[in-house]
Protein backbone atom coordinates (compact mmCIF):
# COMPACT_ATOMS: atom_id res chain seq x y z
CA UNK A 1 0.00 0.00 0.00
CA UNK A 2 1.89 3.24 -0.98
CA UNK A 3 0.81 6.92 -1.48
CA UNK A 4 2.73 9.03 -4.08
CA UNK A 5 2.40 12.81 -4.56
CA UNK A 6 4.23 15.69 -5.86
CA UNK A 7 3.91 18.94 -4.22
CA UNK A 8 4.86 22.47 -6.28
CA UNK A 9 5.27 25.94 -5.37
CA UNK A 10 4.77 25.77 -1.32
CA UNK A 11 8.26 26.68 -0.37
CA UNK A 12 8.45 24.73 2.61
CA UNK A 13 11.00 23.99 5.18
CA UNK A 14 11.68 20.10 4.63
CA UNK A 15 13.34 19.73 7.48
CA UNK A 16 11.10 20.79 9.85
CA UNK A 17 8.18 18.84 7.76
CA UNK A 18 10.22 15.53 7.91
CA UNK A 19 10.63 16.26 11.97
CA UNK A 20 7.24 17.05 12.23
CA UNK A 21 6.21 13.67 10.97
CA UNK A 22 8.68 11.77 12.95
CA UNK A 23 7.38 12.84 15.82
CA UNK A 24 4.56 11.73 14.54
CA UNK A 25 5.70 8.44 14.11
CA UNK A 26 7.19 7.81 17.26
CA UNK A 27 3.59 9.04 18.82
CA UNK A 28 1.88 6.05 17.36
CA UNK A 29 4.40 3.88 19.03
CA UNK A 30 6.91 2.51 15.99
CA UNK A 31 10.30 2.38 16.65
CA UNK A 32 12.58 4.32 14.17
CA UNK A 33 14.85 1.51 12.25
CA UNK A 34 16.30 3.36 9.46
CA UNK A 35 16.89 7.87 9.60
CA UNK A 36 18.57 8.43 6.29
CA UNK A 37 18.82 12.53 5.52
CA UNK A 38 20.60 14.13 2.65
CA UNK A 39 20.20 17.71 1.86
CA UNK A 40 17.73 16.49 -0.23
CA UNK A 41 16.23 13.36 1.10
CA UNK A 42 14.10 12.45 4.37
CA UNK A 43 13.78 8.74 4.40
CA UNK A 44 12.95 6.75 7.56
CA UNK A 45 11.73 3.20 8.50
CA UNK A 46 9.89 2.23 11.08
CA UNK A 47 8.09 -0.82 12.59
CA UNK A 48 5.89 -2.14 15.34
CA UNK A 49 8.08 -4.99 16.62
CA UNK A 50 5.76 -6.15 19.65
CA UNK A 51 4.42 -9.64 19.76
CA UNK A 52 1.37 -7.77 20.67
CA UNK A 53 0.63 -5.49 18.11
CA UNK A 54 1.42 -8.93 15.66
CA UNK A 55 -1.53 -11.32 17.48
CA UNK A 56 -4.15 -8.39 17.58
CA UNK A 57 -3.30 -7.27 13.92
CA UNK A 58 -2.06 -4.10 12.69
CA UNK A 59 0.27 -2.55 10.59
CA UNK A 60 3.85 -4.14 10.43
CA UNK A 61 6.24 -1.66 8.87
CA UNK A 62 6.18 1.77 7.35
CA UNK A 63 8.08 3.87 5.22
CA UNK A 64 8.23 7.38 4.20
CA UNK A 65 10.39 9.04 1.68
CA UNK A 66 10.57 13.54 1.44
CA UNK A 67 13.12 13.80 -1.83
CA UNK A 68 13.53 16.99 -3.17
CA UNK A 69 13.66 20.80 -2.76
CA UNK A 70 11.27 23.46 -0.48
CA UNK A 71 9.16 24.29 -3.81
CA UNK A 72 9.24 20.96 -5.72
CA UNK A 73 9.16 17.82 -4.09
CA UNK A 74 7.64 14.24 -3.26
CA UNK A 75 6.32 12.43 -0.53
CA UNK A 76 5.90 8.68 -0.76
CA UNK A 77 4.71 6.83 2.15
CA UNK A 78 4.14 3.28 2.29
CA UNK A 79 2.40 0.94 4.94
CA UNK A 80 3.17 -2.99 5.58
CA UNK A 81 0.60 -5.11 7.16
CA UNK A 82 1.36 -8.19 9.04
CA UNK A 83 -0.30 -11.36 6.16
CA UNK A 84 -0.80 -8.60 3.62
CA UNK A 85 0.99 -11.21 1.43
CA UNK A 86 -0.89 -14.04 2.58
CA UNK A 87 -2.76 -16.07 -0.34
CA UNK A 88 -4.56 -19.76 -0.58
CA UNK A 89 -3.47 -21.43 -3.41
CA UNK A 90 -5.62 -22.36 -6.30
CA UNK A 91 -4.73 -25.95 -6.70
CA UNK A 92 -3.39 -27.05 -3.67
CA UNK A 93 -5.38 -24.92 -1.15
CA UNK A 94 -2.11 -24.59 1.08
CA UNK A 95 -1.71 -20.93 2.89
CA UNK A 96 1.32 -19.34 1.56
CA UNK A 97 3.29 -17.03 3.34
CA UNK A 98 6.55 -15.40 2.93
CA UNK A 99 8.85 -15.77 5.83
CA UNK A 100 8.02 -12.49 7.44
CA UNK A 101 4.41 -13.24 7.62
CA UNK A 102 4.90 -16.15 9.49
CA UNK A 103 3.43 -15.22 12.54
CA UNK A 104 0.38 -13.60 11.07
CA UNK A 105 -0.59 -17.62 10.51
CA UNK A 106 -1.12 -18.31 13.51
CA UNK A 107 -4.38 -16.51 13.47
CA UNK A 108 -5.28 -17.65 9.86
CA UNK A 109 -6.48 -15.72 6.92
CA UNK A 110 -9.14 -13.98 8.63
CA UNK A 111 -6.97 -12.17 11.14
CA UNK A 112 -4.38 -10.96 8.37
CA UNK A 113 -7.41 -9.83 6.40
CA UNK A 114 -7.96 -7.69 9.60
CA UNK A 115 -4.82 -6.41 10.23
CA UNK A 116 -4.60 -5.54 6.70
CA UNK A 117 -7.91 -3.52 7.18
CA UNK A 118 -6.04 -1.83 10.00
CA UNK A 119 -3.37 -1.13 7.88
CA UNK A 120 -5.22 0.07 5.01
CA UNK A 121 -6.59 2.39 7.41
CA UNK A 122 -4.13 3.85 9.14
CA UNK A 123 -2.07 4.84 5.72
CA UNK A 124 -5.29 7.10 4.92
CA UNK A 125 -4.98 8.59 8.77
CA UNK A 126 -1.61 9.26 8.35
CA UNK A 127 -1.53 10.44 5.05
CA UNK A 128 -4.07 13.31 6.28
CA UNK A 129 -1.47 14.10 8.52
CA UNK A 130 1.11 14.58 5.97
CA UNK A 131 -1.53 16.86 3.92
CA UNK A 132 -2.27 18.90 7.12
CA UNK A 133 1.94 19.17 7.59
CA UNK A 134 2.36 20.40 4.61
CA UNK A 135 -0.33 23.08 5.17
CA UNK A 136 0.66 23.74 8.37
CA UNK A 137 4.25 24.36 6.87
CA UNK A 138 2.98 26.68 4.28
CA UNK A 139 1.19 28.64 6.15
CA UNK A 140 4.34 28.88 8.86
CA UNK A 141 6.12 30.23 6.18
CA UNK A 142 3.73 32.73 4.75
CA UNK A 143 3.82 34.17 8.60
CA UNK A 144 7.35 34.32 8.24
CA UNK A 145 7.72 35.90 5.25
CA UNK A 146 4.76 38.32 6.50
CA UNK A 147 6.91 39.29 9.72
CA UNK A 148 10.36 39.88 7.94
CA UNK A 149 8.59 42.38 5.19
CA UNK A 150 6.66 43.95 8.37
CA UNK A 151 9.86 44.29 10.18
CA UNK A 152 11.54 45.29 6.91
CA UNK A 153 8.52 48.33 6.53
CA UNK A 154 9.22 49.63 9.89
CA UNK A 155 13.31 50.14 9.42
CA UNK B 1 18.16 21.43 -9.59
CA UNK B 2 15.08 19.66 -8.87
CA UNK B 3 13.16 17.09 -11.09
CA UNK B 4 10.39 15.36 -9.18
CA UNK B 5 7.89 13.00 -11.05
CA UNK B 6 5.18 10.30 -10.19
CA UNK B 7 4.81 7.68 -13.01
CA UNK B 8 1.06 5.67 -12.54
CA UNK B 9 -0.22 2.72 -13.92
CA UNK B 10 3.14 1.89 -16.05
CA UNK B 11 3.69 -1.65 -14.02
CA UNK B 12 7.64 -1.03 -13.95
CA UNK B 13 9.90 -3.04 -11.94
CA UNK B 14 11.44 -0.46 -10.18
CA UNK B 15 14.76 -2.63 -9.17
CA UNK B 16 15.24 -2.86 -12.71
CA UNK B 17 14.86 0.82 -13.74
CA UNK B 18 17.21 1.58 -10.78
CA UNK B 19 19.94 -0.57 -12.31
CA UNK B 20 19.77 0.82 -15.44
CA UNK B 21 20.04 4.43 -14.22
CA UNK B 22 22.68 3.39 -12.16
CA UNK B 23 24.23 1.47 -15.16
CA UNK B 24 23.73 5.30 -16.80
CA UNK B 25 25.27 7.19 -14.51
CA UNK B 26 28.39 4.77 -14.37
CA UNK B 27 28.71 5.18 -18.02
CA UNK B 28 28.72 8.81 -17.57
CA UNK B 29 31.71 8.45 -15.38
CA UNK B 30 29.91 9.12 -11.85
CA UNK B 31 31.12 7.35 -8.91
CA UNK B 32 28.09 5.55 -6.82
CA UNK B 33 28.90 7.05 -2.96
CA UNK B 34 25.90 5.92 -1.47
CA UNK B 35 23.42 3.29 -2.52
CA UNK B 36 20.82 2.62 -0.02
CA UNK B 37 18.09 -0.16 -1.45
CA UNK B 38 14.63 -0.89 0.92
CA UNK B 39 12.17 -2.65 -0.08
CA UNK B 40 10.02 0.41 -1.79
CA UNK B 41 12.68 2.95 -2.05
CA UNK B 42 16.26 3.45 -3.72
CA UNK B 43 18.29 6.21 -3.25
CA UNK B 44 21.52 6.79 -4.51
CA UNK B 45 24.45 9.76 -4.46
CA UNK B 46 27.10 9.95 -7.45
CA UNK B 47 29.71 12.45 -7.88
CA UNK B 48 32.47 13.38 -10.51
CA UNK B 49 35.92 13.56 -8.64
CA UNK B 50 37.91 14.06 -12.06
CA UNK B 51 39.43 17.38 -11.93
CA UNK B 52 39.04 18.02 -15.38
CA UNK B 53 35.06 17.87 -15.24
CA UNK B 54 35.63 20.89 -12.32
CA UNK B 55 37.32 23.00 -14.21
CA UNK B 56 35.41 22.76 -17.70
CA UNK B 57 31.67 22.68 -15.67
CA UNK B 58 29.72 20.70 -15.46
CA UNK B 59 27.52 18.24 -12.79
CA UNK B 60 28.84 17.65 -9.51
CA UNK B 61 27.07 15.54 -7.87
CA UNK B 62 23.29 14.18 -8.13
CA UNK B 63 21.22 12.35 -5.37
CA UNK B 64 18.32 10.48 -7.57
CA UNK B 65 15.34 8.45 -5.46
CA UNK B 66 12.56 6.52 -6.84
CA UNK B 67 10.43 5.09 -4.27
CA UNK B 68 7.21 3.95 -4.53
CA UNK B 69 5.26 0.13 -5.92
CA UNK B 70 5.83 -0.54 -9.62
CA UNK B 71 2.22 1.22 -10.43
CA UNK B 72 2.62 4.27 -8.76
CA UNK B 73 5.71 5.90 -8.21
CA UNK B 74 8.15 8.97 -7.53
CA UNK B 75 11.43 9.63 -9.03
CA UNK B 76 13.35 12.67 -7.84
CA UNK B 77 16.60 13.93 -9.52
CA UNK B 78 18.76 16.20 -7.87
CA UNK B 79 21.57 17.71 -9.74
CA UNK B 80 24.36 19.68 -7.83
CA UNK B 81 26.47 21.93 -9.94
CA UNK B 82 29.74 22.81 -9.56
CA UNK B 83 29.51 27.07 -8.76
CA UNK B 84 26.22 26.98 -7.69
CA UNK B 85 26.77 28.44 -4.60
CA UNK B 86 29.01 31.33 -5.74
CA UNK B 87 27.93 35.21 -5.16
CA UNK B 88 29.29 38.27 -5.12
CA UNK B 89 28.68 40.21 -1.75
CA UNK B 90 27.09 43.47 -2.23
CA UNK B 91 29.01 44.91 0.22
CA UNK B 92 32.55 44.22 0.27
CA UNK B 93 32.79 42.85 -3.35
CA UNK B 94 34.62 40.05 -2.81
CA UNK B 95 33.51 36.28 -3.83
CA UNK B 96 31.83 34.26 -1.54
CA UNK B 97 32.01 30.43 -2.10
CA UNK B 98 30.83 27.43 0.26
CA UNK B 99 33.36 25.25 0.68
CA UNK B 100 32.50 23.07 -1.80
CA UNK B 101 32.10 25.14 -4.65
CA UNK B 102 35.43 26.57 -4.03
CA UNK B 103 37.12 24.97 -6.47
CA UNK B 104 35.09 26.42 -9.20
CA UNK B 105 36.47 29.57 -8.00
CA UNK B 106 39.65 28.63 -10.05
CA UNK B 107 37.85 28.97 -13.55
CA UNK B 108 36.26 32.36 -12.58
CA UNK B 109 32.12 32.98 -12.20
CA UNK B 110 31.90 32.77 -15.49
CA UNK B 111 33.26 29.35 -16.37
CA UNK B 112 30.59 28.85 -12.73
CA UNK B 113 27.74 29.92 -14.70
CA UNK B 114 29.22 27.52 -17.29
CA UNK B 115 28.97 24.78 -15.32
CA UNK B 116 25.30 25.91 -13.39
CA UNK B 117 23.79 25.39 -17.36
CA UNK B 118 25.85 22.70 -18.22
CA UNK B 119 24.30 20.89 -14.99
CA UNK B 120 21.15 21.96 -15.60
CA UNK B 121 21.35 20.29 -19.17
CA UNK B 122 22.82 17.44 -17.57
CA UNK B 123 19.55 17.15 -15.35
CA UNK B 124 16.86 17.46 -18.16
CA UNK B 125 19.04 14.97 -20.31
CA UNK B 126 18.48 12.63 -17.08
CA UNK B 127 14.81 13.26 -16.88
CA UNK B 128 14.31 12.54 -20.15
CA UNK B 129 16.81 9.27 -19.98
CA UNK B 130 14.39 7.93 -17.15
CA UNK B 131 11.12 8.68 -18.74
CA UNK B 132 12.16 6.79 -21.59
CA UNK B 133 13.86 3.82 -19.24
CA UNK B 134 9.98 4.25 -17.71
CA UNK B 135 8.53 3.66 -21.00
CA UNK B 136 11.22 0.88 -22.17
CA UNK B 137 10.44 -0.64 -18.74
CA UNK B 138 6.90 -0.32 -18.19
CA UNK B 139 4.69 -3.69 -18.63
CA UNK B 140 1.31 -1.87 -18.37
CA UNK B 141 -0.15 -3.37 -21.56
CA UNK B 142 -2.10 -7.06 -21.18
CA UNK B 143 0.13 -9.27 -22.75
CA UNK B 144 -1.28 -11.57 -25.96
CA UNK B 145 -2.09 -14.65 -24.11
CA UNK B 146 -1.11 -17.50 -26.03
CA UNK B 147 -3.28 -20.56 -27.40
CA UNK B 148 -3.64 -22.97 -25.03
Amino acid sequence: MTRVQIFKVKNIDLGSLYKRLKRSIEDDNFKVTSDVVTENVYHLRAEKAGLKNIIIGSVRDIELVIAGDPSSFAVVFNVGAWGQNLSITGSAGYIVATLVEGPALAWGGIAAAGSYVKAVAYERDFWQTILNEVDFQVKSGKKKDAKAEGEGVSR
Amino acid sequence: MTKVMQVKKKNVDLAQLYQDVKEALVKENYKITKDDVTGFTFHLRAIKTNVTRIIVGAARDIELVIAGEPNNFAVAIMVGAWGKNIAISSVTGFVIASTVAAPALAAGTLAAAGSFLTARAFEDKLHKDIEKLVEARSKAEAEPQSPS
